[in-house]
């Protein structure tokens, strides 16, 4: 049963403390199961006592997209087997990612808001995060993946060969 | 942070939402990657299709396709091992296996469809050594679920060994051997029957498959025989659906029998048939009906109220209880 007055004090991994309402943090299995579990005082969830490296920053965007997105029906449906669509993320959650474009870095704000998605257990999140760096990705050379993604190519120049060989069978 | 420091479950979901193309394009990205790529699950792809021809075999997966690879042994072994660097599971609704006519090596299918999830195999044969092949694979590789679309008549003792199919079609047009040399007509292959197939077995046949489909003239029924299909569909709890071609003349006794005639308009009654539907006989088209009779929907379409069998002409019927 959720109580939507009760309010939840989250503390951050760079000591900031943000208060909302549990009707958010009812989407979060992480903190949902602190308070349950760990039997933790005031509702208080220190996060950074059990080492989750979510700052202050990240949270604020973690808790912006949970307050959109607070009447979302839980439990998050079950992935099944036949699910590999990325083409239906809703148009808040994409204007939401689009903001971050005009920051400096925008793609270490998405690994951030992933790896708080999911040490914080959101599904929905981290679902949706999933799908805006797969449509990042899909259909792209190999130069434009490895410059999105930041990668840096480890192979030698005989490898890649060997490995265009086995490709070249099914570029037509 | 980067990409490879997030958690295994992200990378995981996200190769998920990789085409089989990006893989391709992935697995050049770092030696980090093709290793993310080579074990993880490549998700759920609507159909696969094998295609074997004399001396190449095809593949299709997703976007890719890898065609007409030499079946030499070097080139098989060569195939497995790409495939096992581009994903470590995947799950295909359909699997297309079209079949050649010579022996088809079962380890080079064993382990093309090794990691594969799969929900219906559906093989193609238009000979009887494919035949031949299909049902050693039928054999070798039992699976929940089977499509068999055949292109000539085996022989009936054949038909009714086959396992029970989600679908089995029948497609014959003609004689599927070489042509006779004197009159140029073509002769019936080895192992293919000249006969229609007799109603004793088609009803073994619509009690073994879910879904049934005869074309041309390969079925030989009397209009009881109609009528006891109809019962036997309707009172069928699984899903059910028969189709086939009959005669012009003994659809219409049929329907004569059953009270329709080509004045019957939607929503009459006659015994336990109901008029569903009906489109009127012109000049440039031919009469269809739909009735229902308890829980089978009988579709019939092509019926020509007075021409008879003129022409060789044939009705097509559906009969289902899947509305």
């Amino acid at each position: 049963r959720i109580y939507p007055l009760m309010r939840v004090t989250l503390t951050t991994s760079d000591g900031a403390s943000v208060t909302v309402s549990r009707q958010l943090t009812k989407h979060s299995g992480f903190i949902e199961k602190a308070i349950t579990d760990m039997a933790v005082d005031d509702n208080a969830v220190p996060l950074s006592a059990v080492a989750v490296d979510v700052d202050d920053a990240t949270l604020k965007l973690v808790i912006e997209w949970l307050t959109e997105h607070r009447d979302d029906a839980l439990p998050y449906p079950e992935k099944t087997d036949e699910e590999r669509r990325a083409d239906d993320i809703p148009a808040w959650d994409q204007a939401f990612v689009q903001k971050w474009d005009t920051k400096e870095d925008q793609q270490q704000t998405l690994y951030a808001v992933i790896t708080a998605a999911d040490k914080l257990d959101i599904k929905g999140l981290l679902d949706m995060t999933c799908k805006t760096l797969a449509n990042k990705i899909n259909g792209k050379t190999v130069e434009e993946m490895r410059e999105i993604l930041q990668l840096e190519c480890d192979f030698t120049e005989e490898e890649l060969a060997e490995i265009r060989k086995e490709n070249a069978w099914c570029e037509n | 942070m980067d990409l490879l420091s997030l958690p295994d479950i992200f990378l995981h979901q996200l190769m998920r939402l990789m085409e089989i193309k990006d893989r391709l394009r992935l697995r050049l990205t770092c030696r980090e990657f093709e290793q993310i790529v080579a074990g993880s699950n490549a998700g759920y792809f609507e159909d696969c299709g094998l295609l074997l021809e004399q001396s190449q075999f095809s593949v299709d997966i997703g976007d890719a396709a890898f065609n007409a690879v030499n079946t030499t042994k070097e080139n098989m072994d060569a195939f497995l091992r790409m495939k096992s660097r581009l994903f470590n599971k995947i799950a295909v609704n359909e699997f297309t296996v079209i079949l050649g006519e010579n022996t088809v090596d079962p380890e080079f299918i064993r382990h093309l469809t090794d990691k594969f999830k799969i929900g219906t195999i559906c093989f193609y044969v238009s000979s009887p050594p494919q035949m031949g092949n299909a049902m050693q694979l039928m054999a070798d590789f039992p699976c929940s679920s089977y499509i068999l679309d055949i292109e000539y008549l085996p022989e009936v003792e054949l038909l009714l060994a086959l396992p029970p199919m989600e679908k089995f079609v029948i497609f014959k047009s003609r004689e599927c051997g070489p042509p006779d040399m004197i009159t140029g007509r073509r002769l019936p292959l080895p192992g293919e029957s000249n006969a229609a197939i007799p109603a004793e077995s088609f009803f073994k046949l619509l009690e073994t498959h879910k879904t049934l489909v005869f074309e041309y003239k390969l079925v030989t029924l009397s209009s009881d025989d109609l009528m006891k299909a109809i019962k036997i569909i309707s009172a069928d709890t699984r899903k059910r659906t028969v189709e086939f071609k009959i005669k012009n003349s003994l659809n219409v006794d049929f329907l004569e029998e059953s009270g329709i005639s080509k004045t019957t308009k939607n929503g009459d009654c006659n015994g336990e048939f109901v008029a569903v539907w009906c489109v009127g006989e012109t000049p440039r088209t031919f009469a269809s009906v739909q009735l229902r009779y308890y829980k089978c929907l009988i579709s019939i379409t092509d019926i020509s109220w007075a021409n008879g069998d003129l022409l060789d002409h044939l009705a097509s019927v559906k009969l289902t209880n899947c509305s």
